[in-house]
């Protein structure tokens, strides 16, 4: 099953489109709206213990397809969650094709779903390329003082992410009252 | 009506029980005793307990009470295999159908709503039950489906008197439905006119018969409660039982009321990208992104 927030901007029209509403799923998703543009134009957010054990290789292939096709994706393990959060951002939520349907995010979710439901070729999702995808750019890419943003996808896609990585992060956290993102930069300058 | 109308979430945790070759299945055995998992395990861990997401909206739980039924089937296909029960006691165990509401004790004290509860939703509960297995679920002293059953929480309180209502989901909308509806009449109406309808003894001894008796006018109420027209084609359905003396159980199986199926084609067929992707390569020449 997959629950939408409705009262966010397009998500009704988004999940109508996609025809997500009466889909049959293995996983629980709820779809919910972000709307701060330095947040990742998508935001996935799941918890180890929920998850299948062909998981991490399906999120691999996802992240994979949509840097191909320059769509920013973000994600976060440990979300404590018994269900897979899609978050997406207000402006991927705006654009709407002339016919006034917002298709673009209608089929980043679907593609999302799909994967993580074991519906699509992951190989071949790897290196399928899409025209025609408007650049979906994220505010204050870099902090004040120029360290570039982290981003957890790409530490997830490359391995460097692990629960021992997360317990340190909240240790940092915890320990100098730093944000978490100045946890995660101490912790990764520390390795 | 109040000028200042609250609106709540309800939420529910009912039981059932699997049974196999006429044998209980104990959950424990098949599942993870994780109390967060919504399809878990009662304290006693033989009974199975459904733990679907609360809602304001009391039919989109029997729609999360189906999607959760229908997962895990999927992950575990051997419970399309046992027979499924639910009621008010099976085979030594009985079977609870609480309801959660979540309604702190700022917005409507919560002894004071329990009542309520007794006289329009405890009643028809009970009118629904099969008596013998009624009584078999309330001998014991511990208080278990008493009159006035609750239990504080955190997010609001938990209304225990009733049995498991999930052998259809036409009942357990109906259960659901009705709780919603009285529950706001109680919060929202301080001038609307509740009667006292049942004795402790009632739920104790399943007194159907007196309950009976009772039912034009607990139904007259109920009919004149703020939300019943929203609710009029699940909770009729109360009605149309309790005047032809069924009950909740049927002769037809939970497992296919609930229509619970392999659906293991439903999940297995594979689509392509350009499939998923076709839609907006052919609609999208020039998309407009808004400033």
């Amino acid at each position: 099953m997959i629950t939408a927030t409705q009262t966010d901007t397009n998500l009704s029209l988004i999940m109508r489109e996609g025809k997500l509403n009466n889909l049959i799923t293995k996983f629980k998703y709820h779809v919910y709206g972000l709307r701060r543009k330095n947040n990742a134009a998508v935001c996935i957010e799941y918890d180890d213990s929920y998850v299948d054990e062909n998981f991490h290789k399906k999120l691999k292939s996802l992240l994979q397809f949509f840097k191909l096709n320059e769509i920013d994706v973000e994600t976060e393990s440990y979300s404590g969650k018994t269900s897979i959060q899609i978050g997406l951002r207000l402006d991927l939520r705006k654009i709407l094709n002339k016919n006034g349907k917002p298709l673009l995010a209608t089929s980043i979710l679907s593609t999302i779903v799909y994967c993580i439901e074991d519906r699509v070729d992951i190989e071949k999702m790897k290196t399928h390329k899409l025209s025609g995808i408007p650049r979906l750019l994220r505010e204050n890419d870099e902090d004040d003082s120029g360290t570039p943003r982290v981003r957890v996808g790409e530490l997830c896609e490359y391995g460097w992410w692990d629960a021992t990585i997360e317990e340190k992060i909240k240790t940092a956290m915890k320990d100098d009252g730093s944000t978490r993102h100045d946890a995660i930069i101490k912790v990764f300058k520390s390795i | 009506m109040n000028e200042k109308l609250i609106d709540f979430t309800i939420g529910a945790d009912p039981e059932f029980v699997c049974v196999h070759r006429n044998r209980i299945v104990a959950a424990h055995e098949y599942l993870n005793c994780d109390s967060n998992l919504d399809f878990g395990a009662d304290g006693n861990e033989v009974t199975f307990e459904l733990r679907p997401e609360p809602s304001k909206n009391p039919i989109q739980i029997v729609n999360n009470i189906r999607d959760i039924f229908v997962r895990q089937t999927i992950k575990d296909p051997r419970f399309l295999d046992f027979k499924w029960v639910a009621g008010s006691w099976h085979k030594g165990y009985p079977l609870g159908g609480h309801i959660h509401f979540g309604l702190k004790n700022s917005q409507i004290n919560h002894e004071v709503a329990v009542p309520y509860l007794d006289d329009y939703v405890g009643s028809c509960g009970l009118l629904l039950e099969y008596g013998p297995d009624a009584r078999k679920r309330r001998k014991n002293d511990d208080g278990y489906g008493w009159k006035g059953g609750m239990r504080e929480q955190d997010w609001g309180f938990e209304y225990r008197p009733l049995s498991s209502w999930l052998t259809t989901p036409y009942v357990a909308a109906a259960m659901l439905c009705l709780s919603k509806v009285v529950m706001y009449e109680a919060v929202n109406n301080s001038e609307f006119q509740w009667h006292t309808f049942v004795v402790a003894n009632d739920f104790t001894k399943c007194n159907k018969e007196r309950l009976r008796t009772k039912f034009p006018e607990i139904w007259n109420d109920i009919t004149k409660m703020y939300l019943y027209q929203t609710y009029k084609p699940q909770i009729d359905l109360i009605y149309y039982l309790v005047k032809n003396k069924f009950t909740w159980l049927n002769e037809n199986s939970m497992k296919d009321c609930w229509g619970i199926i392999d659906m293991k084609p439903a999940i297995s067929e594979k689509i392509s990208i350009d499939f998923i992707w076709n839609r907006y390569n052919l609609e999208e020449s020039q998309p407009t992104i808004p400033q």
